[in-house]
């Protein structure tokens, strides 16, 4: 290989640079870096499996206490939900009563639904609703609850109500 | 109960709804009257201790109320977990016979039925399963 043109290259000193003076840094060299943010890591892990822990072992608890609660908040709703059906009843004998042909849960006598027979089926929202207002059909309809504050604000005073009874 | 109700419907367990319900304010009662302030304390610190109702904030509150519960009314708490895995139940009740209709032969007994001369509606149509219509599913 035939030398090519020469260059003056910038290179060490001759016996190479003095060794960095790590006392004039008060305390950051690496023997104490390196560990410290392998320390961090290896914590931050341990911290991350015990706080996943701690919040699976709370939602457990609180489906545990669910399940618990399940029958006595079911037997309440059933009642509730017979209730308003024999409610709604009572209002359709009540309108119906002059129709002649007219047996009260059924189209002049013909069951609503043919493949049932005597089992229980629940009755559809347009149904549970025919003699309620609108309001509590949509208040039915668009509930859901809040994570947050769900009190009104300061600005809810003036939203207009054919807006603001969409939102909250 | 609940598995009576699984598999019926809701009129039927009216009663044995009414019992659990009574069995439960039962035991709230007799809460009441022998621990009190245990209850109350646990359940104010629920309350005001944060908005989502965390339970693992009052863990010393639930222990004296656990303790005492224990000494009054000598009832344990169940493990976490209980009421989570699976527990078989021997009922009194046997369970209930599933009904098969046969939908052909009351057709036939309707239709034999009718007069001769009978007319069908006007907005009949025969049922024809692997028909696809825009509009109806």
């Amino acid at each position: 290989m035939s030398k090519g043109p020469q260059y003056q290259q910038d290179m060490p000193p001759p016996g190479g640079y003095r060794k960095f003076n790590w006392e004039r840094t008060v305390l950051w060299r690496p023997g104490i870096i390196i560990p410290g943010l392998v320390g961090c890591a290896v914590f931050g892990i341990y911290q991350a499996y015990y706080q996943k822990r701690h919040r699976q072992t709370e939602k457990f608890e609180d489906r545990d206490i669910l399940n618990a609660m399940e029958p006595f908040i079911a037997a309440e709703r059933d009642r509730e939900w017979l209730r308003l059906l024999k409610k709604n009843r009572e209002i359709e004998n009540e309108l119906m009563k002059d129709v002649p042909g007219w047996k009260t849960g059924t189209w002049f006598g013909e069951p609503v639904y043919y493949t049932l027979g005597e089992k229980w089926w629940d009755p559809a929202q347009l149904e549970v609703f025919a003699h309620s207002p609108r309001k509590s059909q949509m208040d039915e309809m668009l509930f859901h609850h809040h994570s947050e504050y769900s009190a009104p604000k300061f600005y809810d005073k003036w939203i207009p109500d054919f807006i603001g009874r969409y939102i909250w | 109960m609940l598995r009576r109700r699984e598999e019926e419907d809701p009129r039927k367990t009216l009663k044995e709804g009414r019992e659990v319900t009574a069995c439960g304010v039962k035991f709230l009662q007799s809460l009441k009257k022998s621990c009190n302030k245990e209850v109350d304390t646990y359940a104010s610190c629920i309350d005001c201790g944060s908005s989502k109702l965390y339970i693992s904030k009052c863990r010393p509150e639930q222990r004296y109320l656990d303790q005492c519960v224990e000494d009054n009314l000598n009832i344990e708490r169940p493990p976490l977990g209980y009421f989570s895995k699976i527990h078989v139940h021997e009922s009194s009740h046997p369970p209930p016979a599933p009904i098969f209709r046969d939908y052909k032969k009351e057709a036939d007994e309707i239709l034999h039925s009718l007069p001769d001369d009978r007319k069908m509606r006007k907005d009949y149509r025969r049922f024809n399963d692997w028909r696809i219509s825009a509009f109806e599913n």
